[in-house]
């Protein structure tokens, strides 16, 4: 009995391991990400695109320790509560993987394009917000602070009001100057997809309540996107 | 729980002597690595690494003299006895290796097997905010390479080296040595971590070379402006009395916005330099405020504005460097009167805050002037971003005043809060968590 006790925590603590590693190597890839398109470096970029496949086969080996938890030892509220939400958080992961691994794409795009000193100002300021709720709800998930949690939660209407005023300087440009349409969509799905990243951070708040508190975050979500969801809803390099 | 509880680690390690002489070993380990960083610090380690080892053997720190009794020969001539020196009771305190640690001027951590951190000294807490005892490592940083290090550290038993670039909360690079601490029964039972901050050095460089890059940028206009109005003098209005008048009444005013972006600009790369320090005064709030709210009455006064101030509470101590705070208030200040309309009022509220168990003091400055567009309100604090090129040139502004309170107040673990409405007026208020130990 104690030995089947001990490897079950043993086993919780692993599951937690893994996911900050997973978490680990995101935010890494996050910081690379967006490194290579500000610094212009294709070399940083392609090592960013090749580091998502660890997180992905991350995230596999967490789905199935977690499921296997959960077929084995049925675990009761407390804990069920706590699998499940790490599984939700590797989900996030690695949706903000893909989200970061594209922008990497995108360095690689506009790497030899010229581009006002404003325009990546603003993103850069995007990508710092997003890097940092990034690591304060991974900080908060680790130490089941709730309070830390909402802190991010909040915070994000400060990504999307970023969002939109740089989503309407790129317009200004791209008005101005046809040529400056090419470089200013990619910039466009650039600050679109740190925008998601911040939603993604969001979500994982929300489920840190959730297996804090046992409830659901009543509230509704923090939205300060009032960009028209027709134009960068659907970026077509998103999602692989 | 998966978190594990706290475990007394330096406790379970056998008796405070080896479990000294272990650190002082890894230390002195250490410190091979740490002689590129510079002499004082190795010898400081040396030092520290010494005392421990001395205090194993039981030499120093309690005295070694032998009974007291008088072992001078009997001698032919009297002479008074030589004695030799009591012993000096010591009132160190007693010397752990939490102490030790404690001593050493460099971040130390030690992490156990379960990567679960057993102890960390302020210079650690300092460089990792979130980081805790009895909390996993990961909250210093989840850098793949370094949790690999300490499990090469764990299973070979061998010291590691990884150099780390952290990008939040602020940009950082440190250089991490760690070296094994061995457990009861033999093996690695835990691994220490000394880490060296070098942000400072790859920051110079890097603040060179932004200074020149927007310093170059920035003042090509003005100095267009000039030489064109030189051209005009010596050329077509040499003999034009008005105009010369005119010229140089705006050559005057270009010159000092130059020199003013020079201050400027220099402002900004000395807090960006300080940025992953901690500030290690002491500011007093409402007294500051009041000061800068004095040294401002003359432009206050050009512009027929009042400035009024609000404090509701008595003196507020923040750990912080005052020259910067002092140029927070000056920066928003002075913008509230720049660019609030004439004759109007500026207004400067202390209060306090309570946010959890964290008591904060907020300032709050408001003025009656046209307000900022929504969308601009997010990107006040990125350097040279204005609402209005021309307004802000006309009014002597150098875009970089909210950058240098942005960084100023994350400096301080505060916050800025920007809230503003078209034909309203605008706030902007700083909060800085109070030092409570006052
Ligand atoms: N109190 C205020 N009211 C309206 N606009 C403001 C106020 N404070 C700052 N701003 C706007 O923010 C911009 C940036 O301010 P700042 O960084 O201090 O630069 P500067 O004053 O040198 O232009 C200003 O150009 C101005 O457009
Ligand atoms: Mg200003």
């Amino acid at each position: 009995m104690e030995h089947t006790v001990k490897s079950y925590e043993a086993e919780l603590v692993q599951l937690d391991q893994k996911l900050s590693q997973m978490g680990g190597l995101v935010e890494r890839l996050l910081g690379d990400a967006f490194a290579s398109l500000e610094r212009r470096d294709p070399r940083l970029a392609s090592e960013a695109i090749a580091a998502d496949q660890a997180i992905d086969s991350l995230q596999k080996e967490i789905e199935e320790l977690a499921i296997s938890m959960i077929a084995r030892r049925q675990p009761m509220a407390g804990d069920l509560r706590l699998i499940v939400s790490t599984l939700k958080v590797a989900g996030d992961l690695e949706r903000i993987g893909d989200l970061a691994k594209n922008i990497a794409k995108r360095s690689l795009a506009v790497a030899s394009e010229s581009r006002p000193q404003s325009l990546i100002l603003g993103l850069r300021h995007m990508a710092e917000l997003a890097m940092r709720s990034l690591k304060n709800v991974l900080d908060a998930y680790m130490t089941r602070d709730d309070e830390k949690a909402l802190k991010v939660w909040r915070a994000d209407t400060d990504i999307d009001a970023l969002y939109n005023s740089v989503f309407r300087e790129l317009l200004t440009y791209m008005m101005e100057d046809p040529r400056n349409i090419g470089l200013c969509t990619h910039l466009l799905f650039g600050a679109k997809n740190i925008e998601r990243i911040g939603d993604h951070a969001t979500n994982i708040a929300e489920t840190i309540h959730y297996m804090v508190r046992g409830k659901p975050l009543v509230d509704d979500r923090p939205k300060g996107d009032k960009t028209s969801v027709t134009l960068i809803d659907n970026d077509p390099g998103e999602r692989n | 729980m998966p978190t594990p509880a706290p475990r007394p680690f330096l406790e379970r390690l056998p008796g405070s002597g080896r479990s000294l002489g272990a650190i002082a070993a890894g230390v002195a380990a250490l410190a091979g690595g740490l002689a590129a960083f510079g002499g004082d610090v190795l010898m400081v380690v040396a030092a520290l690494a010494g005392a421990a080892a001395g205090f194993v053997a039981g030499e120093i720190w309690r005295g070694t003299a032998g009974p007291e009794t008088d072992a001078t020969p009997p001698s032919p001539i009297e002479l008074p006895p030589v004695r030799a020196p009591r012993p000096v009771p010591s009132r160190a305190p007693e010397l752990t290796a939490q102490s030790l640690m404690d001593a050493l001027p460099v971040p130390t951590i030690i992490v156990d097997e379960t990567f679960v951190v057993r102890h960390a000294n302020r210079p650690a807490r300092d460089v990792f905010m979130a980081l805790r005892e009895g909390g996993p490592i990961a909250l210093a940083t989840r850098a793949p390479e370094f949790a690999r290090a300490i499990e090469a550290v764990l299973t070979d038993g061998k010291t590691e080296r990884v150099l780390l670039h952290e990008r939040v909360p602020v940009e950082r690079r440190l250089d991490a040595s760690l070296s094994p601490l061995e457990a009861d029964g033999g093996g690695v039972g835990a691994v220490l971590i000394v880490l060296h901050d070098n942000s400072e050095r790859d920051r110079l460089a890097q603040m060179r070379a932004d200074f020149i890059a927007h310093a170059s940028h920035e003042l090509r206009t003005p100095l267009a402006a000039l030489r064109g109005f030189i051209e005009t003098l010596q050329g077509p209005a040499r003999n034009d009395a008005v105009a010369r008048e005119r010229f140089l009444g705006i050559m005057g005013s270009e010159s000092q916005r130059m020199s003013r972006l020079l201050d400027d600009l220099l402002s900004l790369s000395r807090v960006e330099m300080r940025a992953h320090l901690p500030p290690t005064g002491e500011v007093e709030i409402v007294e500051t405020v009041r000061e800068v709210i004095e040294s401002l009455a003359q432009i206050a006064k050009a512009q027929g504005t009042e400035v009024t101030l609000d404090a509701a509470v008595g003196n507020r101590m923040i750990r912080g460097d005052h020259d910067e705070i002092v140029q927070v208030f000056v920066n928003l200040i002075q913008n509230a009167i720049k660019y609030g309309n004439k004759g109007g009022h500026v207004r400067v509220t202390v209060s306090d805050i309570r946010s959890g168990a964290s008591a904060w003091v907020r300032v709050a400055v408001t003025d009656d002037g046209p307000g900022i567009a929504e969308e601009h309100i997010p990107r006040l604090v990125e350097r040279f971003y204005r609402v209005d090129d021309k307004s802000s040139r006309e009014k002597g502004g150098t875009g970089l005043g909210l950058a240098i309170v942005k960084h100023v107040v994350t400096r301080h673990q505060g916050e800025l809060r920007i809230d503003s409405r078209l034909g309203v007026g605008s706030t902007f208020a700083v909060e800085f968590p109070l030092d409570e130990s006052k």
